[in-house]
């Protein structure tokens, strides 16, 4: 503490002065009775007395009533801030006190005013003395040991050596000096550890342990480069987000364009194997047709062939035909022949009958004629007979030849037809049973969809047991949570609660803390004490005295006979504090109870859990809700499980008559669009039905036709084989040709014997006649066999003609048939039918409709990809904007930045953690192994002393509290009350100093050392120029140049003089106390 | 490679890109990072008197010059002050855009941006599609510039093929990344043949922060020469430019790579004080980017001298380290409390009692708080307290 400025007014003897303090000794001098006494009582009242105490009255200036005024400027701390204190001493209104703070000592603001002033410079002090009201307050001046020591009168040194610490009215003091004289205590090494961890600490922590946000912290510089170097990371994890967010949006179509593209490649390539499979099926009917026309060219080929082989039948038979004319020719010319021979022997005979001898011969001859005639009409009838019978089974065998050739082409026709027809049948069954199969197929699917309802409405149960399972356990644990649960005050009842509870703390902070209450007692006592409104403790058989401590309240029962009730600060805070309990026993007590809490922080504690609570409850009971619903849906899925079944059961019969297999292959054929599937093939089956019916009907038509001709033909050719056989009985082992042959031979001979006889039978005459009859008949036989010849060759050369002109035909057909090529005809044919096969298929034929709907496909998939396409081309315009991977990589870096800057925040944390946590366990050590106060300041003062003294004395024992027990000399202890007043004096002053150095405060010193001698006066001057290095000493004297050099002091006129090194300032007092007149006082 | 002789060769180029010019390092110290921000443009001038001493046709800058497509003045004056001043004799210097600096309308390479007013005449900016430069008579640079961060587009297969009778060497310069690259979809995909099929005796293309060659037969090659310095630790072939040899028989390029970097990056993990001192005694360390990790248990004393080394390879506001510039990662170096109390044999009983506090605090939960506390004790114990 050092003082800057004192003014007094109308202060004792004193009628008004202002001193100027320097920072360093302050020698202020005058003579005896100028009032510099006054000046020091002037500084202890501005700091110590309350300005209504009636202790002013002593300040009043004598012979009058004005009120005493003094103004006093300080600093507590060296650099630190200016205080203020102006103070009117008086009764009542008169007594007025005001306190200003300042950073400079220039602009003052106010900071407390009235009764409130000496609180907060006791405060300021911290010099063991309770603020005015409180435990241990006096009336007048208060003391202290601190007090005594650092502002004591012109008293004697008595006071200061018994002076206890342990006396003082309040622990201020004590802790100050405690905390002080430890430091003079301890171990260099300590020291030096205490000092770099509170150096390492005070830069980065405030005196409250709250990190510095300065600017020079270092966390404050860790914290700047953490937030910049997060601000710059959102940034980039926004381009970021976005670059993503286009990427994977790009992805996300690049997907779908690729499916879009595998749909179209799938459409491009299910329009290619429609196309192939249509030209396929284009090619087929082509390469049919071909084969059509290659089995058309191979049959013309056949029937040219046929034709060729019929030509040359016909030639073989036109040929024996001819054979046969010529032979009739020859035979005819023969006849005729032998009919010109017999003619010429008619003319013979003729001849010889118109002569004698010839009645004889004629008669024998007639007769020989007649039987001759007579064996040769036997014999030409038998010959006539075998010649027809002959014939007539020649005709029966080619008819029977040509009916069998019939037989057999109508049965390989008809074979042919019933083949056919058996397959057309199998395709109309097919058809007709895939039609069926189709008419199935929805009972099928019914019956599918049916099972699937039956298992779903069986899953539907388990699932329903399951979930209401889990609704029972979810209902149980709700209960159970809600069976614990305590009444709760409402939101904003706790809100007025925290508010009131806010208040409480704030009214009771006002009060001030502290109150301490020392209790001497003069017999032994039961003390019952209560403190800050706890409960009630009682301390038996107290002897001499107890001390108590409470923040803000106490009650001491003081043996049943008094009572004492103490409260810290003002009267109106107090109400309102005790308002304020009482609002909160009413109100917040209450509520603490109903939730089972002890403090407000619990309660609040308890309504967040509940909070929670309510929201795990709510969000239970949504479940809960939610899996009814689910439960109550599954029920009624469940619930048609019976009515499912049936329908199982039902469709089940329903498709009784149709192979479930099958179904399920059909099932699985369909494609997506199913409904149009089954009516393409329902439509198709028809198709294929319709038209091998219509082709069986064609078929079986023919084939009735056929049966019908071959009946027929069999019919005919049974006839004609038993015509045959019967006239092959009759013909036995006869040959046509000699038969036909002898006829003719025999009916020549006939002539000519049926002529010989006729020529015997008439006589001479007649034979003549019959001669010239023979001759005529001969002549005639001659005509016919001239015919006959004539005929003959007619019929040769028709013969020989219908021979020429079947060869002619036969040679034109066979150039014909030769030309045409039956061997490539036929491969051709054969290579057809292979390629025809080959190119046979089971796949379903492909109509136009199908390719407009797969071209349809291709285009909806190209436009698909074309969009997706697009969208992609539209986001790549947004990601060349955003970034790619500049923007990953300014991320990446960014991260890393913040990651740097927060390891470096983290090692500083634990850095200056460390040098805190050292300096707390330090100073927890030291408090515990702490030496007693005495104790430190023995070595200082013993030092300083035993230079004073040369030697003399030892070592100077102090007690616990400071208080002086004894000093050594001559191996001795000694009491100080043996020492010289002189020396006591020096002692006292020594002791004052030292306690004044390590408070680093103000040591006013009040004509000190009066009767020391003036070497030593001249060796206290040296220690205290040393000490005023580091405090502030205010020596009142009326021997200036005890202290001061000739130079030093005030030159005449003038009121201060300040040493080079301004740690000196000589104020003579006479120049600036305006001393009241002496008939006043 | 033996370089060839002047008379055999027909041109000479020098390949640079990457040269990321205002790229901050904000995951190194303030100081460190202006180091290495400041070595990007102090690069351009070490790769710009190279192209001076081998007498360079030209100099072909592959993209990513500046950190960004705005950059401020600071860099775009300084990279025109590095192009003035270069020594004669000048050659062409093509500058390209690239991804981290496109040609966008706002960009510096924008025609009408002080940067382009204050190049040199022989300074080209790529800002062209069809951008096309004679080198002499006898070659030929195509180049197409980006126009935005990322693209799908291949800006080699986008120069012009080889006309029938076009005899030049043909040299393409291109900013992106050959397929075989992650993330090449999006960063300009260069098809590695694109040589090949656009008839390039050589392909300067930017981006990949290595250099890297890659041949194709019968082809020209495609040459990423990488950053002149490295902007990261996982850039192990980075601080080259490539020098370009084109003899005149053949007319084949020959590649030859040529370290520029000021800085080598290095990563090393220490496990033991012996190791870590075996890293500061016998290396120098003195143009490395160093980061440490320090992986090891140690004694009050090794500590002590672990972070002397540390402190000492870092460097104080008053002394430059031994390293270049270090980041050290010290989370795995742990004190090993056995034997903590044979350190403190000669003090008072109040420190030992202090350091017997800390040592329950350190097994009770408070350890690497507890185990800094003693390391700081025994340093004021020691008389050095001014750690770091």
């Amino acid at each position: 503490m050092r003082l800057t400025r004192l003014i007094v007014e109308r202060f004792g003897s004193v009628r008004k002065a202002r001193v100027e303090f320097g920072r360093g000794l302050n020698v202020l001098y005058g003579p005896n009775d100028l009032g510099k006494s006054t000046l020091a009582q002037a500084i202890r009242a501005a700091l110590l007395l309350p300005p209504g105490s009636s202790a002013y009255e002593s300040f009043v200036e004598w012979g009058t009533d004005e009120t005493p005024k003094v103004e006093l400027v300080f600093q507590v701390e060296p650099g630190g801030r200016y205080w203020r204190i102006r103070k009117e001493f008086g009764s009542g209104a008169a007594a007025q006190a005001i306190l200003h703070g300042s950073a400079d000592d220039q602009t003052w603001t106010q900071e407390a005013k009235g009764r409130k002033v000496d609180g907060e410079v006791r405060k300021l002090l911290s010099w063991g003395i309770p603020e005015p009201g409180g435990r241990g307050g006096t009336r007048g001046l208060p003391e202290s040991f601190l007090t005594s020591v650092l502002l004591a009168p012109q008293t004697d040194p008595a006071a200061i050596f018994n002076s206890s610490i342990d006396e003082d009215a309040d622990e201020s003091g004590k802790k100050l000096l405690t905390h002080a004289l430890q430091a003079l205590a301890q171990d260099p090494l300590l020291k030096l550890a205490l000092d770099e961890a509170q150096r390492r600490i005070d830069e980065a922590y405030t005196a409250h342990g709250v990190k510095k946000r300065g600017r020079t912290s270092p966390f404050k510089v860790a914290a700047d480069a953490i937030a910049s170097a997060i601000k710059e990371h959102e940034q980039r994890l926004e381009d970021l987000n976005q670059t993503q967010a286009v990427e994977t949006a790009i992805e996300k179509l690049n997907e779908e364009r690729l499916f879009a593209e595998e749909a179209r490649e799938e459409a491009v390539r299910d329009l290619r194997e429609l196309e192939a499979a249509f030209k396929q099926q284009a090619e087929r009917r082509g390469l049919a047709e071909k084969l059509g026309e290659a089995r058309q060219a191979l049959a013309v080929i056949e029937q040219a062939r046929e034709e060729v082989r019929v030509g040359a039948a016909d030639e073989s038979r036109l040929v024996q035909e001819l054979e046969r004319a010529e032979a009739r020719v020859s035979a005819a010319e023969k006849s005729a022949a032998a009919v010109e021979e017999r003619l010429g022997q008619a003319r013979d005979e003729l001849r010889r009958l118109s002569s004698g001898d010839a009645a004889r011969e004629r008669e024998l001859a007639r007769k020989t004629l007649e039987t001759e005639l007579l064996q040769l009409q036997a014999e030409r009838t038998a010959a006539a007979d075998l010649t027809r019978r002959a014939r007539a089974v020649g005709d029966l065998e080619q008819e029977a030849e040509a009916a069998k050739k019939k037989i057999a082409a109508a049965t390989t026709r008809s074979s042919a037809l019933r083949a056919s027809a058996e397959k057309l049948q199998e395709r109309k069954e097919q058809a007709e049973h895939l039609r069926e199969q189709l008419a199935g197929l929805a009972l099928y699917e019914l019956w599918q969809r049916a099972r699937t309802e039956a298992r779903e409405s069986r899953e539907a149960q388990g699932e329903a047991r399951k979930l209401r399972a889990q609704i029972a356990e979810l209902r149980r644990g709700e209960q159970e949570a809600g069976t614990g649960r305590r009444p709760l005050p409402a939101p904003e009842e706790l809100k007025a609660l925290r508010s009131l509870n806010q208040q409480a703390i704030e009214a009771e902070a006002r009060l001030g803390g502290g109150l301490s209450a020392t209790v001497r007692v003069k017999r032994p006592l039961n003390i019952k004490v209560s403190l800050d409104g706890g409960p009630a403790k009682l301390h038996s058989g107290v002897k001499l005295r107890r001390s108590f401590e409470a923040e803000s309240s106490m009650v001491l029962d003081l043996g049943g006979v008094a009572e004492i009730e103490l409260s810290a600060g003002e009267a109106d805070a107090r109400e309102k504090v005790e308002k304020l309990r009482a609002r909160w026993e009413r109100q917040g007590v209450p509520a603490l109870k109903a939730a089972g809490v002890r403090s407000f922080a619990k309660l609040e504690d308890a309504c967040r859990e509940a909070e929670e609570a309510r929201r795990e409850s709510a969000e239970t009971e949504r479940r809960i809700e939610e899996l009814e619903r689910r439960v109550a849906g599954l029920d009624g899925l469940a619930s048609q499980a019976a009515e499912v079944a049936a329908r199982v059961k039902n469709r089940e019969q329903a498709l009784a008559p149709y192979d479930r297999d099958a179904l399920e292959v059909l099932a699985a054929r369909l494609g997506p669009d199913r409904d149009a599937d089954v009516e393409l093939l329902r439509r198709d089956a028809g198709l294929q039905a319709t038209q091998a019916d219509a082709e069986r009907d064609v078929a079986a038509r023919e084939l009735a036709g056929l049966e019908a001709e071959l009946k027929s033909l069999t019919d005919g050719l049974a006839g004609i084989e038993s015509r045959r056989l019967a006239a092959v009985g009759e013909l036995g082992d006869a040959a046509w040709e000699p038969a036909a042959s002898r006829m003719t031979e025999l009916d020549g001979r006939q002539a000519q014997l049926t002529r010989q006889l006729e020529a015997l039978g008439s006589g001479q005459d007649d034979a003549v006649e019959r001669a010239g009859r023979v001759v005529q008949g001969a002549e005639a036989e001659l005509t016919t066999a001239g015919a006959a010849v004539k005929a003959a060759v007619e019929a040769k050369e028709t013969a020989l003609r219908a021979l020429s002109a079947a060869r002619g035909e036969l040679r034109v057909r066979r150039e014909r048939a030769e030309a045409l090529d039956l061997e490539g005809a036929r491969l051709a044919v054969t290579r057809l039918e292979a390629e025809l096969q080959a190119t046979e298929s089971s796949d379903p034929e492909v109509s136009d409709e199908d390719l407009d709907d797969a071209r349809e496909r291709l285009d909806l998939a190209n436009r698909t990809a074309d969009d997706r396409r697009d969208q992609i081309q539209k986001l790549w315009g947004a990601l060349e904007q955003v970034g790619g991977e500049v923007a990953h990589e300014r991320e990446r870096m960014a991260a890393e930045a913040v990651t740097r800057a927060r390891e470096r925040e983290a090692e500083l944390d634990l850095d200056y953690g460390a040098w805190r946590l050292l300096h707390e366990t330090l100073r927890e050590v030291e408090s515990e192994e702490s030496v007693h106060l005495g104790r430190a300041l023995v070595q200082p003062i013993s030092e300083r002393f035993a230079r004073l003294t040369g030697g003399r004395y030892g070592s100077i024992d102090f007690e616990p509290s400071l208080k002086t027990k004894g000093i050594q000399a001559g191996g001795d202890t000694r009491n100080v009350d043996a020492l010289s007043c002189g020396l006591r004096d020096q002692l006292a002053t020594l002791f004052r100093l030292s306690v004044a150095e390590h408070l680093e405060s103000l040591l006013v010193l009040d004509d000190q050392l009066a009767q020391t001698d003036p070497r030593r006066v001249e060796w206290f001057g040296q220690v205290l120029r040393d000490c005023a290095e580091r405090i502030q000493i205010v020596l009142l004297t009326c021997r200036p140049r005890e202290f001061l050099t000739e130079d030093e002091i005030a030159l005449p006129g003038t009121t201060v003089r300040d040493s080079a090194s301004g740690m000196l300032r000589a104020v003579d007092l006479e120049q600036v106390v305006d001393r009241a007149p002496l008939d006043s006082r | 490679m033996k370089e060839p002789e002047d008379d055999e060769v027909a041109l000479k180029l020098l390949h640079t890109a990457d040269w990321h010019l205002g790229r901050k390092f904000g995951d190194f110290d303030e100081a460190d990072a202006l180091k290495l921000t400041r070595a990007r443009l102090d690069v351009i001038r070490r790769v710009l008197d190279l192209g001076r001493q081998h007498a360079v046709d030209a100099v072909l800058c592959a993209g990513d010059l500046f950190d960004q497509e705005v950059p401020d003045s600071l860099w775009w004056e300084g990279l025109v002050r590095c192009l003035a001043d270069r020594p004669s004799p000048h050659c062409p210097v093509i500058l390209l855009p690239g991804n981290h600096d496109p040609l966008v309308r706002t960009s510096v390479y924008y025609e009408g941006h002080p940067f382009r007013r204050a190049l040199p005449a022989d300074v080209h900016v790529v800002d062209r599609d069809d951008f096309s430069l004679p080198i002499g008579d006898e070659a030929v640079v195509y180049a197409t510039p980006c126009r935005s961060r990322a693209g799908a587009s291949d800006p080699a297969m986008s120069l012009p093929e080889r006309a029938p009778g076009d005899d030049r060497i043909r040299i393409g310069l291109a900013h992106g990344q050959t397929f075989d690259m992650k993330k090449c979809t999006v960063d300009f995909p260069i098809d590695p043949a694109a040589t090949k099929k656009r008839g390039l005796d050589y392909l300067a293309i930017g981006d990949t922060h290595s250099f890297r060659e890659i041949a194709i037969d019968g082809a020209g090659p495609t040459v990423y020469p990488g950053a002149p310095e490295a902007t990261t630790f996982d850039e192990p072939d980075a601080g080259h430019v490539a020098l370009v040899f084109f003899a005149r028989k053949g007319r084949r390029a020959l590649v030859r790579r040529q370290r520029v970097a000021q800085w080598t990056w290095r990563q090393e993990t220490v496990r033991d004080p012996t190791a870590l001192r075996t890293l500061a005694d016998t290396q120098d360390l003195k143009q490395t980017v160093l980061r440490l990790t320090v992986e090891m248990s140690v004694s009050l004393e090794e500590m002590s001298e672990v972070e002397r080394i540390l402190l000492e390879l870092k460097g104080t506001e008053a002394a430059l380290g031994r390293a270049g510039i270090m980041q050290c990662k010290r989370d795995g170096l742990r004190l090993d409390m056995t034997g903590v109390d044979s350190s403190f044999v000669d003090v008072p009983d109040v420190l030992r009692a202090t350091v017997a506090r800390l040592k329950q605090r350190e097994a009770a939960g408070e350890g690497e708080l507890a185990r800094r506390a003693l390391y700081h004790l025994y340093r004021v114990v020691q008389g050095g307290a001014s750690r770091t």
